[in-house]
């Protein structure tokens, strides 16, 4: 099977993070919010303090998988006239300042549609996108965009949850061309206090069905180093998203800068 | 080597690369959910004139690149747009890129425009004949030249599958006598050697004049550039012409169109009636009382009389008799080749309570005596037996048709039969010839066949006799199921398929964690409404609990608006008078029975005026079951009296402060709460809407009330409604009350909150006002912004301010069975007051928008028109916002 080249490029970020002993670290913040300048500023910071990947977040008025941090950050984003202009921008900004890494959109269906979807998916990747993830969109509900985004050579991710069959679980891997997005707890995004005790003896489950076609990433409540140097050991990847923006909102992009090199540091595999 | 062969073997490699990204499987799903696809072949035949077909293309192997031509699909839709305008009466888009600079993209333009397009290119696959229809073209290109005698008879075959028309094009006599011998009709005669590229007008004129007799549809290609061009192909027998190079080497291309439209020879073609949304319903063979009263509870459309020879034989004064009791059913005197007397003798015998139709079967052509005749009668079908050819199928209609005919009928038997044989419908001809001109078929259909039947050929008619009966008698059932099953959508408007979808819209665009529960709920549904214990629960609780059936009562059309038509019925659906007082309990009783069933303890619901989870709240009280109502933190403020009942029933009320603090924020709240806790929790979803299995099973459990109405309208006035009207929010009520009436002759209108104008934000008009887009798990209509921001809806009733609405009704407006409407804030409060003050009801404000919308109506209604309302809730909960507004107006 032949990648998109934007799913190429993601897995290769996880190759590379693999050769150097570490997990690859996600690190999500929303357009626009507070201001698409200073949501660029943010992004570069987190790429540059040792994120892999960024996933940028495309502002929607009724973001339901989203938990009260990132929905607010895009509200309000929505609120001062941030959408899918603004992601296209913000794409551009960081490829011209020399930001290299794989980044990923994460965006709800419907700014799409609106656009028109393949008009979309080309101007994503024109602008810089490598892949895309629509929590609104679950595997096998719409064969004709999945083969679309491949089309548009973007990679594509897909969200398993606890309650994923194995039959789901079977076609989302299939689907997934960048990577699997596990969410190890039902629910939203946001912050919790700690890993759900469930969370490794899914991700066993998991792994040993996905038998390495595709890096497997969690996400969704990982939000302190001690959660990802505890993931590190049963995931490709770790997802940080409501954590970031909380940063953000605190300290702006020196905020992020900050988390982002602990976690970063807490994402290295200790040498047994 | 020919210029041909290139571009055919290019023209495979793109549809092989094509089906590479879409299947041909998948490719047929899609379009079968199209609507029907224009009728380029009928624009041409039935002009007023010579037809002129404007060709949009950026270039051509000889005539070499077009400057009027931009790049980019935009460019296509302007130049399109004006030739449109100018008065082409169709268009022809060239997509082939490597030597015509076309593209996909620029059909797609090109299409929604108006005029139906050609696409014209070198299709030699089966599957480029689907991607046309898809695209949006009415009719594809086929050159003999390319094509054997085999590949030539499959391309037709499936250009009749995928409903468009094949332009057929010939260059010389042994090419066009292939093309007749496959009955094509439409046939296109270029001027143009595709080998040498050389023109000769003259030689295609002769052509043209040859294939005049075979009575097909001529166009005349290549090589025309002046209206004496156009005057000489209109007398070598052409119907059109196609006009490219000439138009786009003119300075002004859209001028020279409409000089060349001006100038064009004029020409009468005959009368053809227009094609019905959908297929006509005639129930033949009555000759009782029950089978009279089936024909009417079904709402057939034409019920026949065969008062020729026949084991269904009555006479035309019992006939006459029996009809009195259609009430709008037409009745039809069917005949088999009567002289001019016994028709008239008949037609006197059937009695002066109303004229009956007539059908004559047994006749080769329309007899000399119908044309002084036909203008008296209300209905004349003509009968084409067994044909042979669309060809000369088209020909005898046309004669029907002249002689004054208003519909036709395509029968299996032969004009020797006395029919009843069982011979079967000729579908494949039928299909054809509707893409020209309307026409029915008879023959072998019955309630199992029919929406098969209606699916493949869309006949303007469908007739049976044999098919309704049981045991030599008319059998109710079978024609209750004949008419409805006749009526079936063939987008799937109607029903929900296995993907959750009414046609394009609908779905399951959720989250992955809400895949399972919403798979468990589809098997937990299916199961419930088959398994005779929970129906007779629910039967039950409807009955002592919510107190149904409710009532139908009748007020004066002043109730509604200062009218002289008193003639006008208007009945009102009280479901003000349901528990709770609104008709939310219908749907909330339905999933707490299921949510038990299926063992979970709490329920979760959203609300918006309160309603919904007063309903939740109380079935969930009287079910045992803990209850978390969601509710905007606004929509809190403005109903108070719902939020304080919930918490007397025990719920825990959850004010939602995110986004605007209205409905769909707490719908967005009730969902991330139902995923947080999917394991014990069922969600109680109060619309229609969110993803699959909700509008279906809310529509269905909401569908009592239209059941009720029809039932209740039959015994009460001996017929179905005229038209049905409710309030459309989210659309429970509304699809409740109409999905029973889907399969009538019932106009439908929903009507919307038109707030305080029509500005984005300004109503709740998502169907009148809105765009396609995904919110709540299902793609449907929606109020957003062109950036794909789902706005927030305004109107003074809390219950219709919902940004989206249910799939289905997204679905039946598309394909043009409801119709939409808008009332005003100050409309709808006006209405309230009306109601309440001449009919002693307090509605609630979201029936106030329906009961404006009739008010407007009633000039335009027909005499003794019937309208059932529904009357959805009680205005109590009103009373705060009713005494606002009335201060602030």
């Amino acid at each position: 099977m032949s990648l998109p080249p934007g799913a190429r490029r993601i897995r290769d970020a996880f190759a590379s993070a693999e050769g150097d002993g570490r997990r690859v670290l996600v690190t999500y913040l929303m357009a626009g919010h507070p201001s698409e300048e200073d949501a660029t500023d943010a992004a570069d910071a987190a790429l540059r303090a040792g994120a892999d990947i960024l996933e940028i977040g495309v502002p929607f008025s009724d973001p339901v998988a989203d938990g009260p941090l990132i929905a607010a950050a895009g509200h309000a984003a929505v609120a001062a006239g941030a959408g899918m202009a603004t992601v296209l921008r913000t794409l551009r900004e960081l490829r011209r300042r020399g930001r290299e890494h794989p980044i990923v959109a994460m965006g709800y269906l419907n700014p799409m549609v609106a656009h028109g979807v393949e008009r979309t998916l080309a101007e994503l990747r024109d602008a810089g996108l490598d892949g895309l993830i629509v929590p609104d969109l679950p595997a096998g509900e719409d064969p004709r965009l999945e083969r679309a985004i491949g089309r548009a050579g973007l990679g594509v991710t897909f969200l398993v949850t606890p309650n994923s069959t194995e039959e789901r679980l079977e076609r989302t891997i299939r689907a997934s061309t960048a990577f699997l997005y596990v969410v190890p707890l039902y629910g939203v995004t946001g912050v919790r206090q700690s890993v759900a005790a469930t969370t490794g003896p899914l991700l066993e489950r998991i792994r040993s069905r996905v038998a390495g076609r595709v890096p497997v990433a969690v996400g969704f409540g990982v939000s302190r180093p001690e959660h990802v140097r505890e993931l590190a050991t049963v995931a490709d990847g770790i997802i940080v998203g409501s954590a970031i923006v909380a940063a953000q909102n605190d300290a702006g992009a020196e905020g992020v800068a900050s988390l982002v090199t602990d976690l970063a540091a807490a994402s290295t595999l200790v040498p047994a | 080597m020919s210029v041909l062969e290139p571009l055919l073997s290019a023209s495979r490699t793109r549809a092989r690369r094509d089906a590479r990204n879409e299947t041909l499987p998948e490719l047929r799903r899609r379009v079968e959910r199209m609507p029907p696809a224009p009728r380029f072949e009928a624009a041409l035949r039935y002009a007023d004139r010579l037809a002129l077909v404007a060709e949009v293309k950026r270039a051509s192997p000889s005539a070499g690149s077009f400057d009027a031509v931009g790049a980019g699909a935009d460019a296509v839709r302007d130049l399109a747009l004006r030739y449109a305008d100018a008065g082409a009466a169709a268009l022809s888009v060239l997509t082939e890129p490597t030597r015509f600079g076309g593209s996909d993209r620029d059909l797609e333009a090109a299409a929604p425009i108006g005029p139906p397009v050609l696409r014209k290119d070198f299709t030699v696959t089966p599957y480029q004949v689907w991607q046309a229809r898809a695209l949006g073209a009415g009719a594809v290109l086929l050159i003999v030249r390319a094509l054997d005698d085999v590949t030539l008879r499959s391309l037709l075959a499936t250009s009749a599958e995928a409903g468009v028309d094949a332009l057929v094009e010939v260059h010389t006599a042994e090419e066009l006598d292939r093309a007749l011998a496959c009955d094509a009709t439409l046939i296109g005669v270029n001027a143009r050697d595709l080998d040498t590229l050389d023109v000769s007008l003259d030689r295609a004129f002769e052509l043209l004049e040859s294939a005049r007799s075979s009575g097909a549809t001529l166009v005349a290609e290549s090589g025309l550039a002046t209206l004496s061009d156009l005057r000489a192909a209109a007398d070598a027998g052409a119907h059109a012409v196609l006009v490219g190079t000439a138009l786009l080497h003119a300075p002004d291309p859209a001028a020279r169109v409409r000089e060349l439209v001006d100038g064009a020879p004029r020409r009468a073609p005959g009368p053809v009636p227009a094609t019905p949304r959908r297929s006509m319903v005639k129930v033949c063979g009555l000759r009782d009382t029950a089978g009279v009263r089936a024909a009417v509870a079904a709402d057939a459309d034409l019920a026949g009389f065969i008062v020729a020879p026949s084991r269904r034989q009555v006479a035309p004064e019992e006939a006459g008799r029996l009809a009195q009791g259609l009430g709008t059913v037409q009745p039809i005197l069917v005949f088999r080749s009567p002289s001019a007397s016994e028709l008239d003798d008949a037609i006197g015998a059937f009695g002066g309570y109303r004229t009956p139709g007539v059908q004559l079967a047994g006749f080769d052509e329309p007899p000399p005596w119908l044309a002084e005749r036909a203008p008296a009668l209300p209905a004349v079908i003509g009968v084409v037996h067994r044909p042979t050819s669309v060809r000369s199928a088209l020909r005898l209609a046309e004669r029907w048709y002249a002689a004054g005919a208003t519909h036709l009928l395509l029968e299996g038997a032969p004009a020797t039969d006395g029919g009843g044989t069982g011979s079967a419908a000729p579908l494949d001809v039928a299909r054809r010839l509707n893409r020209i001109l309307p026409a029915g078929v008879a023959g072998g259909l019955d309630p199992t066949n029919v929406a098969a039947a209606v699916r493949h050929a869309r006949p303007a008619l469908v007739d049976a006799a044999s098919g309704l009966e049981r045991a030599g008698q008319s059998d109710p059932r079978r024609i209750a199921r004949f008419v409805s099953a006749a009526r079936t959508d063939p987008t799937g408007a109607d029903r929900v398929d296995t993907r959750g979808r009414y046609g394009p819209f609908g779905g399951r665009y959720v989250p992955e964690t809400l895949i399972p529960p919403l798979d468990e709920l589809v098997g937990a549904w299916t199961a419930a409404r088959r398994d005779a214990g929970y129906r007779a629960d629910l039967a039950r609780l409807q009955r002592d609990f919510i107190g149904r059936p409710t009532a139908l009562f009748e007020v004066a059309p002043t109730a509604l608006a200062d009218t002289a038509r008193t003639d006008v019925r208007v009945f009102l659906k009280r479901e003000d008078l349901a528990h709770t007082g609104a008709h939310k309990i219908n749907n909330a009783i339905g999933q707490a029975l299921l949510a038990r069933r299926m063992g979970k303890t709490r329920i979760v619901a959203e609300t918006g005026a309160g309603q919904h989870g007063v309903a939740t709240a109380a079935a969930c009280a009287l079910l045992g079951l803990t209850c978390v109502v969601y509710m905007g933190s606004t929509d809190v403020e403005r109903q108070a009296p719902n939020v304080r009942r919930m918490h007397l029933l025990g719920a825990e009320v959850r004010p939602v402060t995110t986004g605007h603090g209205t409905l769909r924020d707490a719908l967005n709240e009730a969902l991330r709460d139902w995923v947080a806790n999917v394991e014990t929790t069922a969600y109680i979803l109060g619309s229609a809407a969110g993803p699959h299995p909700y509008p279906d099973m809310v529509a269905e459990l909401q569908s009592v009330i239209g059941r009720e109405a029809r039932a209740q309208l039959l015994e009460r006035v001996g017929r179905l409604p005229d038209l049905a009207v409710a309030s459309v929010g989210g659309g429970s009520n509304a699809i409740g009350l109409f999905r029973p009436f889907l399969d009538a002759r019932t106009r439908l209108l929903g009507v919307e909150a038109g707030g305080r104008g029509d500005g984005l934000g300004d109503n709740a008009a998502s169907l009148g006002l809105g765009s396609p887009g995904v919110l709540h798990g299902a793609f449907t209509m929606l109020t957003q912004t062109e950036d794909g921001q789902v706005v927030e809806p305004h109107s003074v009733s809390a219950g219709l301010d919902y940004p989206g609405v249910g799939p289905q009704l997204s679905a039946l407006t598309a394909v043009g069975r409801l119709e939409v409407a808008r009332t005003s804030d100050a409309e709808a409060v006006a209405a309230l007051h009306r109601l309440t003050r001449c009919a002693g009801i307090l509605p609630a404000l979201e029936p106030s928008h329906a009961l404006a919308a009739v008010g407007r109506l009633l000039p335009s209604l027909p005499a003794d028109a019937v309208v059932v309302v529904n009357l959805s809730g009680r205005g109590d909960k009103d009373l705060d916002i009713v005494d606002r507004f009335g201060g602030a107006a």
